[in-house]
Parts: structure tokens; C-alpha cells; sequence
């Protein structure tokens, strides 16, 4: 089973800043959701355990894909609103995934962390929204859905940085969206369970799908 | 002849003419110095090729402050070993005071005239710098990319017809700002011209220019955009589009509103 869980954050909790803008301490938390072993359980078929973060609201919003019901309840009680009954929502989202059939069209947002490989361990982000869309495009086909040139919108694009030991790790963060069409349910079913693109542990990769309003 | 058009705008920048000892001074507006020193950082030409200096020679420079800015200064003392003349450290530190001075928020258009293929060679450079690009001092980078665009006018046309940089910061429709420009007929002269930027013989000439008020056009953009746009926190609306086809004008965009945001829990079944 694959569940989405949206966490509205308060934004007067000085917690709240942190998990906004330090990815690790975000991955952190989200990983505590689940224990160590319920974890390791998690492989491909089940999907694994994806975030993000969006302000895009008043209040910043932490969005979780994962194989069982995470209990966020530590991230509420640092960041989040006691007794708030739309603070949590905990959906299933299979029946979303379980209706893709190939031709389907649907809307979707990702946050990615979009970078071409030059050697082994040498990644260099995308800078502009061309790259990005391209990149994307490219890889969206070898995923199993089809975006087309004029339907695709970066709305975000910049670094997000986090400190460890001392170095600092910088990311390039851009936020994709758009109208998809399904060329392989199953794959594309895969992708969404698994993650698309690099980073996902730390807050990327998690691609949200919605049929359009009124159709 | 061609003139290019860069634009000259960060939080702080400094043109110094000349101390560098414990005050650094600024000009109100752009050195030549500083602004060959910009090119030649873009081109890749080093320090000690005076060849190269001669290359440059040729352009000629005009210079508007659109937004000249108010000048800050930065009080602030080094400590450190003063080296002796035979070149050995020596075993007291020593503290110095020092006050830097900068122009803050300031936006300068400069116009360089030259040669098609010198310009042409410049525009390129400007888009894939070899050096860093800083204005004036290394602590002064740009806000914005500094490349605006080639325009087959000459200096002063060119200067007189561009719209006003950062016009939202402008209500009006026109703007009577300062222009000083190596065309027409000089009121005054300056010592920035570089002969060499080498560290052994540093050497300036004398170079006459014209200082005139003239009134420039503001042309502002169609208002309702919602962009939040990363290195321009103080303005609430938002001017400038990440141009996909443009790369010499890329901005880091922070959020827009995109005609397919959904919420993502939406679909979901309870």
C-alpha cells in the first residue's frame, strides 16, 4: 500500500524554519517516521520513502510518500499544531496509481534535483529552465509517461544547502509541473512508488499526480 | 559602429582610483579602469599582458547612473605579521584600522563602443567569462548578469535611447540622470585610463570626459506578474521573468505560480 501524508508545519515554530531550510535535519525526522527494521523492509516493489517540502501556502507543508501510515507525530509536536484535526491527512494513494492506464493524462509536481552525470562521482546541476525541462522530458520517457514541450513549467529553480561536518552540501532544487500522458502504467506505477530523478532522500523525487479538475 | 550595453548592478561596488592603503576610496560612478578590468576578466586577458591593454584601448566608454546609490563606509581592522624589509615576519602582530568605501544600490549602464568583432568578441566573453566578474573590487560581485545587449548605434544614441534600469525603482515615465561619456566635448578629466594593470608598473593616464544630465526614457512592465525572484528581496512585485531562451539573462527564481498547481493529497482517497 502506498500512503501520501501532507503535514501543515506552523510557521511561528522556530522548528519549522530548520525543516524548510536544512534538508538533512528534514530527512532526519522523516526517516524517524518508521523504525529502523519496519524500514528495511521497504524495497522497489514496496516503494520507498519520499518527502518534500513546499511553502508555497502561508503555512510550509511537508508532504510524505510511503509503504505504510508514517506516524508523524513527533514532527507535529516540534513543528506542527497540537489538536489541529486538518494538521494531518494521511491518504491512500494506490487507487490514484492503480488507475493510470496507458493515454491517461495527469496533472503533476515534483521537486527535482536535475543534474547530468560527467563522470563517476562528478554531478553538475541545471541551471535555467530549459535545461531543466529538457532533462526532465528525457528522463520522464525512459520512466513511463510522456510531457510535452508546452506543458511543462519550472516554477522554482535555486540551491538549497545544508552544512555536514564542516562542508557544505549544495543542491540545485527546482520545482517541475505539468500535464503528463502515461505511456507504461506499470513503470510509470514503479517511479512514483520509487522516486524520479536524484535526491530522494533529501526532499526530492517525489512526483504527486492529480486527475484535472472537471474531467 | 557597435555599442555594448552592460549593466553595473550589486549591493555594493567600489571604483577606486588609485589608495590602497588604509582607505579605499570609491568614485561616484564606474572607473574606465574598472570597467576595461571587467572585460578584461571576461576575456581571460591577464594582469601582466600589456598587449592586451592595447587591445582595449580602442573602445570607447560612456557611462549613466541610472540609480546612483548613496555612498556607505566600512570601518574595519586587520590584524596581522608585518613582513620587515629583509622579508622576515615578524613575531608581534601589528593592527591597522581601514575604512572601505562603496556605493550600495546603485545600477550604472555603460555603453562600450568598438570595433564589430572586438564587441562581438566582448558580448561572448561577458555570457562565458574566463575570470570572475567583480565590479570594481573582488568583494563586489553582480547582482545580475552584467551582459544587456549589442545595439548598431553609436555611444551616445545608444546611451540617450535605453530605457532606464530597474525601472520599478522609477515611478515616473522619464528620468534625468548623469551621464559621463568620452563623446562630445569633455568637461573635466580623469585619471582612470589604464596603460597597465601589471603589479610592477601600475600606470593610469589622464582620459577627458563629459558630464551632462540628460533624460532618459522608463519603460515599466505590465504589473500582475507573481515571481519571486531570489536576489531582489526588498521589491514586493516582481519584474523580471526567467527567460527560457535567454541565458544571459537567467535569474534564480524562487516561486511562481504555475497555471498546473494542484494539491497533492487531493486525488487521494481517505
Amino acid at each position: 500500500m502506498t500512503f501520501i501524508t501532507r503535514v501543515t508545519l506552523n510557521r511561528s515554530r522556530s522548528a519549522t524554519a530548520e525543516i524548510v531550510s536544512n534538508f538533512r535535519k528534514t530527512h532526519h525526522l522523516v526517516e524517524q517516521c518508521f523504525s529502523h527494521d519496519t524500514r528495511a523492509t521497504f524495497d522497489d516493489k514496496s516503494g520507498r520513502l519520499l518527502w518534500r517540502v513546499s511553502t508555497s501556502s502561508y503555512d510550509p507543508e511537508l508532504l510524505i510518500l510511503s509503504p505504510l501510515q508514517p506516524d508523524v507525530n513527533h514532527i507535529v509536536e516540534l513543528a506542527g499544531r497540537a489538536n489541529d484535526p486538518l494538521g494531518v491527512t494521511t491518504r491512500s494513494y494506490d487507487e490514484l496509481i492503480d488507475a493510470l492506464e496507458v493515454g491517461s493524462k495527469r496533472l503533476f509536481s515534483i521537486r527535482a534535483n536535475s543534474a547530468n552525470r560527467i563522470d563517476r562521482n562528478t554531478f553538475v546541476p541545471h541551471v535555467t529552465s530549459k535545461w531543466i525541462s529538457e532533462w526532465f522530458r528525457e528522463k520522464a520517457a525512459r520512466s513511463g509517461f510522456l510531457v510535452s514541450e508546452s506543458e511543462i513549467e519550472v516554477t522554482e529553480e535555486h540551491p538549497v544547502t545544508s552544512h555536514k561536518s564542516h562542508k557544505l552540501v549544495t543542491m540545485s532544487s527546482s520545482f517541475v509541473e505539468g500535464r503528463l500522458e502515461v505511456s507504461d502504467p506499470d513503470l510509470l506505477a514503479h517511479t512514483i512508488r520509487n522516486g524520479f530523478g536524484r535526491g530522494k532522500a533529501y526532499g526530492f523525487g517525489l512526483l504527486a499526480i492529480a486527475r484535472e479538475q472537471g474531467s | 559602429m557597435t555599442t555594448l550595453l552592460l549593466k553595473l548592478v550589486a549591493p555594493i561596488q567600489s571604483w577606486g582610483v588609485g589608495d590602497w592603503y588604509y582607505s579605499r576610496s570609491t568614485r561616484s560612478y564606474p572607473t574606465r579602469s574598472g570597467v576595461i578590468g571587467l572585460i578584461h576578466a571576461a576575456l581571460g586577458i591577464d594582469r601582466d599582458d600589456d598587449e592586451g591593454v592595447r587591445l582595449t584601448s580602442s573602445l570607447r566608454l560612456g557611462v549613466r547612473l541610472d540609480h546612483e546609490g548613496k555612498m556607505i563606509s566600512d570601518f574595519q581592522t586587520i590584524t596581522f605579521l608585518p613582513v620587515g624589509a629583509t622579508g622576515k615576519k615578524a613575531q608581534e602582530p601589528i593592527t591597522k584600522p581601514f575604512t572601505k568605501h562603496y556605493i550600495s544600490d546603485a545600477a550604472f549602464l555603460v555603453g562600450v563602443e568598438g570595433e564589430h568583432d572586438l564587441i562581438e568578441k566582448v558580448r561572448a566573453a561577458l555570457i562565458e567569462p574566463r575570470y570572475t566578474l567583480f565590479l570594481g573590487r573582488k568583494s563586489c560581485p553582480p547582482s545580475e548578469p552584467v551582459l544587456v545587449g549589442v545595439r548598431h548605434l553609436a555611444l551616445g544614441e545608444a546611451l540617450l535611447t535605453e530605457p532606464l534600469l530597474k525601472p520599478e525603482r522609477h515611478k515616473a515615465d522619464s528620468k534625468s540622470v548623469l551621464l559621463v561619456t568620452e563623446d562630445g566635448v569633455p568637461t573635466t578629466s580623469v585619471r582612470d585610463h589604464p596603460v597597465s594593470f601589471s603589479k610592477q608598473h601600475r600606470t593610469f593616464d589622464h582620459r577627458e570626459v563629459r558630464e551632462e544630465m540628460v533624460v532618459v526614457p522608463v519603460v515599466h512592465p505590465e504589473s500582475g506578474s507573481k515571481e519571486r525572484v531570489w536576489h531582489k528581496p526588498e521589491f514586493k512585485k516582481n519584474e523580471q521573468r526567467a527567460d527560457t531562451e535567454d541565458t544571459s539573462k537567467a535569474v534564480i527564481v524562487i516561486s511562481r505560480k504555475s497555471r498546473f498547481a494542484f494539491d497533492p493529497i487531493q486525488e487521494a482517497r481517505a
